[in-house]
């Protein structure tokens, strides 16, 4: 029957055959693809497996709690980006320590013992989007929907120590791309991640100046929730994610800000010991 | 084995913790991990061009994304080598819950043209392949899902017979029947003008 049933391209009229071309020419753009790996812990958070794998309770519990996260994109989400950097906020949140994006090992002591490592996620993840991933985001041109009035939405930062004008900001880059947007919260995502709420947020303030436009306003906006918390700045932790969540109840990157919206709603033995937003108290990841 | 009816019972649109689909990359082994990894990488462009001509032209990351998280949570249930079927049928069933989702049954176009510039095609060549995909848009729209399923398995994707009875838990003659309905479909409307 198989041959029976020839391909168009074989049989079909030289219309149909153009038909099933230009179908078949159609390439989905590359940043749906990044969104993906970086959605799924196959990007910039490639550690993600190799953490969990690695075996502590600790980690895959947290993980479990993304997976839930990441599980639960849907379409009523009305197309909020779950990028990983958001994944990550909220698998933090709930107490799991990701693989900071540090530089990648060398290949011979990641593999240690398998081969070559070419077939693990890690490897393959760092080829794409993996740890240092950030410069590695192949960007295709995307019409930014909502960074407009995203960008207007975020509150100012605290005032923070006086500091020179960052390279970033300073630089004569007439447009920065999605790749350097990308990076700088990734940069601040790993200084809440240290518990470093106070370099996050400067690294967020350098992301409001620096992107008029940003096509990840609203993940800076609530990871600046995650770094206020991290600095120690609870009550405005709490009114800035409060806020979000109103803005945006039905938004997976509400999730992770729920814990700091009642944060002041718990009795003090339930409250942690160490900031919100931050580390764990230990780290059982390798 | 791939069951087709199990990718029915998939609440697209409600990935919520405790249905089954909490599994993450990060709980799978290395080896699980590479073979999600590879598989994202080689049926991206399938599973996104499944997606755009079955009139996911919104939430298309969301589509994405439930897609190969469904692979992910029923990997063991996906034989090695299969893989591509089963993202096609899992892209195909996706696409018609989130048509259905948005009450897009009759109106299947593209609200703006496809962004065709990261293909580097020229720009009369950009015109020409959207002059064609809305011709597409348009003849798929008028089909029964069903058969723009299997045509779009078949003569776009390049899956055999065998394939997408598998991926769509159809009868292999039911297969058949649909991509001669197709044709006889889109000749009727290439010769009316369509």
């Amino acid at each position: 029957m198989e041959d029976e049933l020839k391909r168009l391209r074989e049989v079909g009229s030289p219309e149909e055959q153009a038909l099933v071309a230009a179908a078949r020419a159609y390439e989905p753009s590359r940043v749906h693809q990044d969104r993906l790996f970086l959605a799924m812990g196959l990007g910039v958070s490639g550690g993600l497996g190799a953490g969990a794998v690695a075996g502590s309770a600790h980690a895959a519990s947290g993980l479990g709690k993304l997976g839930a996260l990441i599980a639960s994109t849907s379409a009523a989400t009305k197309g909020l980006l779950v990028s990983g950097v958001v994944a990550v906020s909220g698998a933090s949140l709930y107490g799991y320590q990701h693989l900071p994006m540090r530089a990648a090992p060398p290949p011979e002591s990641a593999s240690s013992g398998r081969d070559a490592a070419d077939v693990t996620p890690r490897a393959l993840a760092l080829k794409g989007l993996g740890t240092t991933g950030a410069k590695d985001v192949e960007v295709s041109p995307e019409s930014p929907k909502r960074s407009a009035t995203l960008q207007a939405k975020v509150a100012e930062p605290p005032a923070v120590a006086p500091r020179e004008a960052s390279p970033v900001a300073s630089a004569a880059v007439p447009a920065p791309s999605l790749k350097d947007e990308l990076s700088l919260i990734q940069r601040a995502q790993v200084e809440v991640q240290k518990g470093s709420g106070s370099s996050a947020l400067r690294l967020l303030e350098e992301h409001r100046r620096t992107f008029t436009h940003p096509k990840l306003g609203l993940e800076a906006r609530a990871l600046r929730v995650r770094a206020l918390a991290a600095a120690g700045q609870g009550a405005q932790a709490e009114a800035e994610a409060r806020a979000f969540i109103a803005e945006y109840p039905r938004s997976l990157l509400s999730q992770p800000l729920i814990p700091l919206a009642h944060f002041s709603d718990r009795p003090p033995s339930a409250k942690p010991s160490r900031p919100l937003g931050g580390p764990p108290p230990s780290d059982p990841t390798p | 084995m791939i069951k087709g009816g199990a990718l029915r019972d998939v609440p697209v649109g409600a990935f919520t913790p405790g249905d089954g689909l909490q599994q993450n990359i990060g709980q799978v082994s290395p080896e699980a991990q590479a073979r999600v990894y590879r598989a994202v990488q080689e049926n991206f462009g399938l599973v996104g061009r499944l997606l755009r001509h079955s009139g996911v032209f919104e939430d298309v990351d969301d589509a994405l994304q439930q897609v190969f998280m469904t692979f992910l949570a029923k990997l063991d249930q996906v034989q090695p080598g299969k893989e591509k079927a089963f993202l096609a049928g899992c892209a195909v069933h996706v696409a018609s819950r989130h048509r259905r989702a948005r009450g897009l049954r009759v109106q299947r176009f593209e609200p703006d043209p496809p962004d065709l510039a990261h293909t580097g095609a020229t720009p009369e060549a950009m015109a020409e392949s959207r002059q064609r995909l809305h011709q597409l848009d348009s003849i798929l729209g008028e089909m029964d899902e069903g058969t723009s399923q299997v045509f779009l398995l078949f003569e776009v994707e390049e899956l055999t017979m065998a394939e997408i009875a598998e991926s769509l838990g159809l009868a292999p003659g039911t297969v058949a029947s649909r991509i001669r309905r197709a044709r006889e479909f889109i000749r009727e409307r290439l010769t009316d003008g369509g």
